[in-house]
């Protein structure tokens, strides 16, 4: 058998064994389901929607208070709406099952897309060094020199208030450290013995770089992105919180809270239901990313994956 | 090199890094009309006026070329002048200068907390590992990482200000604000409440600010300490299976003594480089947990400026945290040189 099929054995069997790892990969999974089956939980634009919007992502809401309060005035859970509503009366369900879709979607693409970038800077810097090293890694340090949420929030003020430029300034934000580490990881394995060896045996520069440096490279990269989808998805739902992602109305969890802020204290109240739900999936999505990554950066590190 | 060579060297890299930083801002600030960057140029809000913009803008030099105005605007922020803020109604600077001790304030109090608080966990778990202790540890490392931090802050609020009244937001009472603000006995030395107070012998007011600082450090930490705690269990978990640790166990020396002395001490290294990283942390953090619970510090004017499309502010505040960020990743550098001979050989 193959060694790289043996060990990719050896890594499911330790992921069995961890029972964080089961747990976190239950989470994600409960997530996915969640997301597929979106359209059939709770379908767009039910009977007592006021406005039928067209577009999916926005939150139907009934035309008046269901619990009788005003039109504003958040509601607890009851039967047209298990999860009660929120300011506006947008419906909390609803929202929490289409907000699944926009996490996976914030969370995926922000990774994949930086780590893209930084994978391709990351492998030119390493690759061809001197000058152009430098370059790349002055421009990521100019970038690394903010705090993230921080030039986030810059570059969103910039673009314009919506979660697509959420999205692009995350992006923008979050390429450096991952090009950085990729070129760390590949300064780091170039140095190994085998490189040498192989380099001695007469191998091409690009038959080193994709069959023997990449692939002993890659696992912290796919380390950092499990973690980064978890705090990816925190920093979008605060950036929403803070008012500047996704407009009122949308299925965006941290949107979702925004408007409970308004509702904490009035009357003596605190309208838990659109606080606590909502956070309560943000945190259980983020933490099963989080356990995942653990799990990973347990089970893929050579050095301590057979102690 | 010596340490001194290497304090120069580092000092020297670090012009370029905030050249960048201010090149980066400078190319956000392209983004913008150009009537919204006339408010980057000039503190007097006079010249804003629909009658009078057209010749500010020439005044300022917003007409001519890219790389001209650049200069311009360097030399204006080298001299201080990071522009006029809508949502203050002040000069940046001024704005920045009036809200920054009320973060210093959550700062000077909060990030002992989780240093401390982190090494210590972060030593427990790795000495006691694979126990319960451990276990907890790291459940509250993975979970504070897991959290929101607003939601956390508004979770903390509704139970301890709205249902059991224990704490409140803001940085002081009524009363207390009423006192600092209207009194003419107190004087502001520092403007940090807590100082101030017992500078000023109103020991009542450096209890109330304290009691309103329980709550955004109590979120703060959460949120922050779970790094450090790791960071911590695995560089003291490498450190305990090093050579010189069994030597020394070898030798006869006390347990205690081996972990406080010789494993803690080699472990703290690459946690001083998580501290300084921390300070980021620690500024997007301040950003939430001040809007939450309404401290009126740099962290919530900075996101009031940016939902009001403040182009002023949100650009004079990112400056200003970089320039902070760089500065304290500075002397996390040399402060890491200091404790590692390694380092100062590069």
């Amino acid at each position: 058998m193959a060694p790289s099929i043996k060990e990719f054995k050896f890594m499911l069997h330790r992921m069995k064994q961890s029972p964080l790892s089961i747990v976190g990969l239950s989470i994600v999974l409960f997530y996915v389901a969640i997301a597929v089956l979106a359209p059939v939980l709770a379908p767009p634009g039910p009977s007592w929607a006021f406005v039928r919007y067209t577009d999916p992502f926005m939150m139907p809401r009934p035309i008046t208070n269901p619990s009788g309060g005003t039109v504003t005035e958040p509601s607890p859970p009851g039967p047209d709406h298990p999860f009660g509503t929120a300011e506006f009366q947008y419906d909390i369900y609803y929202g929490m099952i289409w907000g699944t879709i926009t996490a996976f979607r914030v969370g995926l693409w922000v990774t994949f897309v930086s780590m893209a970038i930084g994978l391709a800077v990351g492998i030119v810097a390493a690759y061809y060094g001197g000058i152009i090293d430098e370059i790349f890694m002055r421009f990521t340090d100019i970038i690394l020199a903010f705090p993230g949420l921080i030039l986030a929030m810059a570059f969103v003020v910039a673009f314009g208030r919506s979660l697509d430029n959420v999205l692009l300034a995350l992006v923008l934000v979050g390429w450096p450290g991952d090009a950085r580490l990729i070129r760390g990881e590949i300064l780091r394995v170039k140095q190994e013995d085998y490189v040498e060896a192989a380099k001695a045996v007469g191998c091409s520069d690009l038959r080193v770089m994709f069959r023997h440096v990449l692939p002993n490279a890659i696992y912290p990269m796919v380390i950092s992105a499990t973690l980064g989808i978890g705090g990816m998805v925190l920093t979008a739902a605060a950036l929403s919180f803070l008012g500047l992602g996704a407009p009122v109305g949308y299925a965006d969890w941290g949107q979702i809270i925004s408007s409970s802020q308004n509702w904490i204290g009035v009357r003596g109240r605190t309208y838990p239901h659109t606080f606590l739900i909502p956070g309560v999936f943000i945190f259980t999505f983020s933490l099963g990313w989080n356990l995942l990554g653990d799990a990973f950066r347990d089970i893929m590190d050579p050095t301590i994956r057979r102690r | 090199m010596g340490l001194r060579a290497f304090v120069i060297r580092r000092l020297l890299l670090v012009i370029p890094t905030l050249l960048g930083a201010v090149l980066l801002i400078f190319a956000v600030s392209q983004l913008f009309p150009v009537k919204s960057r006339v408010a980057l140029y000039i503190t007097n809000p006079q010249r804003f006026k629909p009658e009078v913009i057209e010749r500010t803008i020439h005044e300022v030099g917003l007409d001519a070329p890219v790389y001209v105005q650049f200069f311009n605007w360097l030399q204006q922020v080298l001299g201080g002048n990071l522009g006029w803020s809508e949502t203050a109604q002040l000069p940046v600077s001024t704005t920045i200068a009036h809200y920054f001790p009320a973060t210093l304030e959550i700062v000077i109090f909060t990030a002992p907390v989780i240093i401390f608080l982190g090494i210590y966990l972060g030593v427990l778990s790795a000495v006691r590992r694979d126990t319960p202790i451990d276990h907890a540890t790291r459940s509250i490392s993975i979970i504070g990482a897991s959290l929101p931090t607003f939601w956390l802050g508004i979770l903390l609020l509704a139970i301890f200000f709205v249902a059991l009244g224990w704490f409140q937001p803001g940085r002081l009472s009524a009363e207390g604000i009423n006192f600092v603000y209207t009194s003419p006995n107190f004087i502001k030395y520092t403007g940090l409440m807590t100082v101030d107070g017992l500078l000023n012998g109103q020991l009542w007011i450096t209890i109330d600010a304290l009691r309103h600082l329980v709550l955004p450090l109590t979120v703060l930490t959460t949120i922050g300490v779970g790094g450090i705690i790791r960071l911590m269990r695995s560089s003291m978990l490498e450190a305990l299976n090093k050579g010189y640790i069994v030597t020394a166990r070898a030798k006869g020396l006390a347990k205690k003594e081996v972990i406080n002395k010789h494993a803690r001490r080699n472990a703290l290294i690459p946690t001083v480089t998580v501290a300084g990283l921390m300070v980021a942390g620690m500024m997007n953090g301040l950003m939430i947990t001040e809007t939450v619970f309404a401290f009126g510090g740099l962290g919530q004017w900075s996101v009031r400026a940016a939902v009001n499309l403040d182009v002023a502010g949100v650009l004079g505040f990112a400056l200003f945290t970089g320039f902070l960020f760089v500065i304290s990743n500075l002397i996390v550098d040399i402060l890491y040189a200091y404790i590692d001979p390694r380092i100062r050989l590069d």
